[in-house]
């Protein structure tokens, strides 16, 4: 079950609240809080592609923040995109993310035909990885002004509560 | 009760005696503060410039410091922070309460309104949706924001006794950093330091995002500290994070 580093590994990204992953796992123990983050859709379980030198890390962490009511610290886990493969799970990628980044729904990907009992397979993977880490809400916000200072935002998507502690423009046909 | 009131009533003719403009509220307590002003003719002047240490000396030059001192750690900060509009603290606030309700012979305890003001703000986040980012998520950050000193002596008893769980105590300790009221930050910071040794990781989790929140430097060597003997990765993680923020500001 530990993950094995390959040479080239890029990434599964899903958003979660760290502290449901805080703990340390013993061999019959695993908590069931975490699985509170994996929330499933059709039996699909929306994630985000990161690629091997996490150089859209940032691009995504903006893209599913702008899809937030409030400005807030972010927590996430990166999971082993070989380990995933490794254990059979069976991933999409044609469907598009909802996020008002366009950047990060191209690299939107689900992980499809989901049961109980992989869900929790998964979330064990995904325990052991490495990579379950917090972005601050200062950092969150740097990211999301940075993402809009290039054009990546289509602010018209984003709640107008964020807006404006972002000191965006009022929209009026926005959310 | 009646020296409670009249306690209060002292504190106010203290201040109004100070020959100042008549109030013009900028808080949702508006009308509140109103009635109050109404009842006592409550005036102070501030300048925009006053630090709330400044505006304390103001507001008291001749006072019995044991007697105000509970006022001034609530009403100085109220002021900084509606920059020179007039306003009054929730103390005075709820003993405003107090005394409508003692003139309708029914008694009613300050703290007590605090408290069940806490209890309704925890069963909303106990029945809403508490994502990170939600606006339920800041529904507290903003209480402390508005009822100040009370709110965060009440919430620090709350963690202190463990009167709600673990994953609350982490969301409360979040929230603790998370407000614009400045005025105490050194004593959060300090409480969330503390916190920074609990045995429930989860806890640990909710006050390294608590400081980040607050966004002091000198919190790094107390964090670093905390890297020595951390073993939960995604805590690690998490506090070498948060080091990050706070070197980028210690630079700015």
């Amino acid at each position: 079950m530990l993950l094995k580093r390959s040479k080239q590994m890029s990434y599964l990204l899903r958003n979660v609240r760290v502290k449901r992953w805080s703990f340390k796992s013993r061999r019959e123990y695993f908590p069931a809080d975490p699985l509170a983050d994996l929330n499933t859709t059709q039996n699909n379980l929306s994630c985000f592609y990161i690629d091997d030198k996490k150089s859209n890390l940032e691009d995504i962490i903006a893209g599913l923040a702008s899809n937030k009511q409030r400005l807030s610290h972010f927590g996430y886990i990166l999971i082993d995109l070989q380990v995933i493969k490794n254990n059979r799970f069976k991933i999409n990628k044609t469907e598009i993310g909802t996020t008002p980044c366009l950047k990060a729904n191209a690299r939107h990907v689900n992980i499809e035909e989901l049961t109980a009992k992989k869900l929790i397979n998964f979330a064990k993977l995904a325990h052991t990885s490495p990579d379950i880490n917090t972005k601050t809400k200062k950092q969150v916000k740097q990211l999301l002004l940075k993402a809009a200072k290039c054009g990546n935002l289509d602010t018209s998507k984003m709640w107008e509560s964020l807006k404006k502690e972002l000191g965006f423009a009022q929209n009026p046909t926005s959310r | 009760m009646k020296d409670r009131l009249l306690l209060a009533k002292a504190d106010i003719h203290d201040i109004s005696s100070h020959q100042l403009k008549s109030p013009s509220v900028g808080s949702a307590d508006n009308q509140r503060v109103s009635k109050l002003a109404d009842y006592y003719w409550l005036k102070t002047s501030v300048d925009q410039r006053d630090t709330p240490e400044e505006i304390e000396t103001v507001c008291y030059p001749n006072s019995n410091k044991s007697l105000v001192q509970d006022f001034s750690a609530t009403i100085a900060p109220l002021l900084y922070e509606y920059q020179a509009t007039i306003s009054v603290t929730l103390e005075h606030l709820l003993l405003f309460d107090l005394l409508d309700e003692y003139q309708n012979n029914s008694v009613v305890d300050s703290g007590q309104i605090i408290k069940n003001e806490f209890s309704e703000l925890l069963s909303k986040y106990y029945s809403t949706l508490k994502e990170e980012g939600s606006v339920a998520y800041g529904l507290i950050s903003q209480w402390i924001e508005r009822r100040g000193m009370p709110a965060v002596e009440l919430l620090e008893n709350y963690i202190n006794l463990r009167l709600v769980g673990d994953n609350i105590i982490s969301d409360l300790l979040i929230a603790l950093g998370d407000t614009n009221y400045q005025w105490d930050y050194k004593d959060r910071l300090h409480y969330l330091e503390q916190m920074l040794s609990d045995k429930s990781p989860k806890i640990r989790y909710g006050a390294l995002i608590g400081i980040s929140n607050i966004d002091s430097p000198s919190s790094i060597s107390r964090i670093k500290d905390f890297l020595k003997k951390e073993k939960i990765i995604p805590l690690i993680n998490t506090a070498k994070s948060v080091i990050e923020q706070l070197r980028a500001t210690q630079k700015e």
